[in-house]
């Protein structure tokens, strides 16, 4: 136990090191970063436009109305500039990696191979968007005006964790794929395209695709079980045990996954 | 016609190197083809069998992300890696020291790698129309007459996007960390292109701000066009103000060129 203890206080202060490192290098281009920071923002109320054109012309999406859609929108965007903050900048950085032959270095490092590769760099732009999406998810709420009780608040926490998990996980599995196809440069635009479209109401899905984006490819579950939590609407006992099965699942295989594909790594020539 | 030879031969070079990477090719697309799976679950639920929206019913506001998905990567303006590449680098003193313009040499080389994919592209999203299922949501335009002109303008788009990308990566002559300004380029010429969501459902003031501004006319205008949804009188000054725009691009293009060699340090910039 104090191995582990001591182990996890080693983890978070190289962790320390790596943002500390990062928010300088970030802020030495002043105009760049804030330009990126303001970006950033104008892509989360761009969302939110796309979906009040729709609502304009329509009453609601299979039964999600403006605040439903607005709710799930902004905790979509919650989970996106996480994602884009801590884990995305990194996944990004895979092929580069393969391809100049970093991981030699990588490899002979006194630590967790997934966790370095992982979480190396930090980019705090789309943190600034989180203001904004909370803002606008608690005027989604109150506009609503059915508040989530203790038990729901709870829920959210939970399945917010999960989706944050589900999404790393895929998308820790796609980049391993770079050891196997080390010129395929779409590998990273195709995860982060395929996950971006979270955001859509789950009652847009039907017959296989609801199968296919449930079960298979949980893209749906990532921001709509924390909506759905929110929102007061009733989740599915199965499908909540589902998606906590399939973060650990997919935490585990995509780890295991890695850990296979490096095996192919031949340093810069490969 | 000796000059133009060169140009072509790099074409055709480019288009046997990019058959070798074809998976590549395969992968990209479906990175672009599968915003077009989840838009028309989107719009199939919004629209069902016979809604309307604006001008657009099921069928044509499925046909106009297809088409999106088709010619986004021939017309949508975006940095030129090589570009950028060979001006931070010093790569351009390979080109300069040539009997080659660099500008005409980029469009032969995008254009080789360009091609094949359209094609390429075309049977994919059949193939997967036929599959998904939404084959059968797909139009034809509305009569010859707006096909031609849509084709025109599709030309006129692909010259259009072209020399505003490469205006945007010749920038690098002067940017120092370039980022901001690309993902804010990325933001504007998502918004006023179509690219997400068709130019004509905009409210009136964003209608008319991108009307202003030339990526409507790379990618939104000659789809409204096809679909119909741009006609009469609006169809006249639509394509003039594209040819306007390919022009002013074009002249611009020059004279950013221009001055960027000017600062230009053979070392890198």
């Amino acid at each position: 136990m104090k191995q582990l203890v001591l182990k996890v206080k080693y983890y978070v202060s190289l962790w320390k090191e790596f943002l500390s490192m990062q928010i300088k290098r970030e802020i030495s281009f002043r105009s760049s970063f804030l330009l990126e920071v303001v970006s950033y923002i104008f892509w989360f109320v761009f969302n939110i436009f796309f979906f009040s054109v729709i609502f304009s012309h329509r009453k609601s999406i299979g039964g999600w109305g403006p605040y439903e859609v607005l709710t799930l929108v902004s905790i979509n965007q919650l989970i996106v500039a996480l994602y884009d903050s801590f884990l995305g900048p990194n996944l990004r950085r895979f092929q580069t990696y393969i391809e100049r032959g970093d991981f030699d270095t990588f490899l002979i490092k006194p630590i967790d191979l997934q966790f370095f590769v992982s979480t190396r760099f930090v980019e705090l732009k789309p943190l600034f968007s989180m203001p904004v999406a909370i803002i606008t998810l608690i005027f989604a709420l109150s506009m609503r005006g059915i508040p989530p009780g203790a038990f729901e608040i709870l829920m959210f926490f939970l399945s917010f964790l999960i989706g944050l998990v589900i999404r790393y996980g895929l998308g820790f599995l796609v980049m391993s794929l770079s050891f196997y196809f080390v010129r395929i440069s779409a590998l990273h635009s195709l995860q982060r395209e395929l996950l971006s479209f979270a955001g859509y109401p789950i009652s847009i899905y039907e017959k296989f695709a609801k199968v296919f984006f449930t079960f298979i490819l949980p893209v749906a579950l990532i921001a709509n079980l924390p909506a759905q939590a929110l929102l007061k609407y009733r989740i599915s006992c199965g499908i909540f045990l589902y998606s906590c099965f399939f973060a650990v699942f997919i935490l585990i295989f995509s780890r295991k996954f890695f850990n296979q594909a490096i095996r192919r790594y031949e340093s810069a020539s490969s | 016609m000796k000059k133009l030879n060169k140009y072509c031969q790099v074409v055709i070079n480019t288009i046997a190197e990019s058959s070798e990477f074809r998976f590549n090719h395969l992968l990209s697309f479906l990175v672009i083809a599968l915003p077009l799976i989840f838009m028309v679950l989107l719009w199939r639920k919004v629209l069902g069998e016979n809604g309307q929206i604006g001008a657009f019913d099921l069928k044509s506001i499925i046909t106009y992300y297809f088409l999106v998905v088709l010619f986004q990567d021939i017309s949508y303006p975006g940095p030129f890696w090589e570009i950028i590449d060979h001006i931070r680098d010093g790569g351009l003193n390979v080109f300069l020291s040539k009997p080659i313009s660099y500008p005409g040499y980029i469009l032969a080389l995008k254009l080789g790698i360009n091609i094949p994919y359209l094609f390429q592209s075309a049977l994919i999203l059949v193939a997967l129309g036929m599959v998904a299922g939404f084959s059968r949501y797909l139009i034809l335009p509305i009569d010859l007459f707006h096909f031609l002109f849509s084709l025109l303008s599709f030309l006129l788009a692909v010259l259009c996007g072209f020399s505003l990308s490469f205006i945007f990566s010749a920038l690098t002559f002067w940017l120092e960390e370039g980022r901001g300004v690309e993902v804010f380029l990325e933001f504007l010429i998502s918004l006023s292109s179509g690219l997400v969501l068709p130019v004509s459902l905009y409210p009136k003031a964003l209608k008319t701000f991108c009307n202003i501004l030339p990526f409507r006319y790379v990618l939104n205008f000659p789809i409204e066009l096809y679909l119909g949804v741009v006609k009469g009188r609006e169809l006249i000054t639509g394509l003039t103000i594209q040819i306007l725009w390919v022009l002013l691009a074009f002249l611009v293009l020059r004279f950013i060129w221009k001055s960027g060699l000017k600062k230009y340090e053979a070392v890198g910039a």
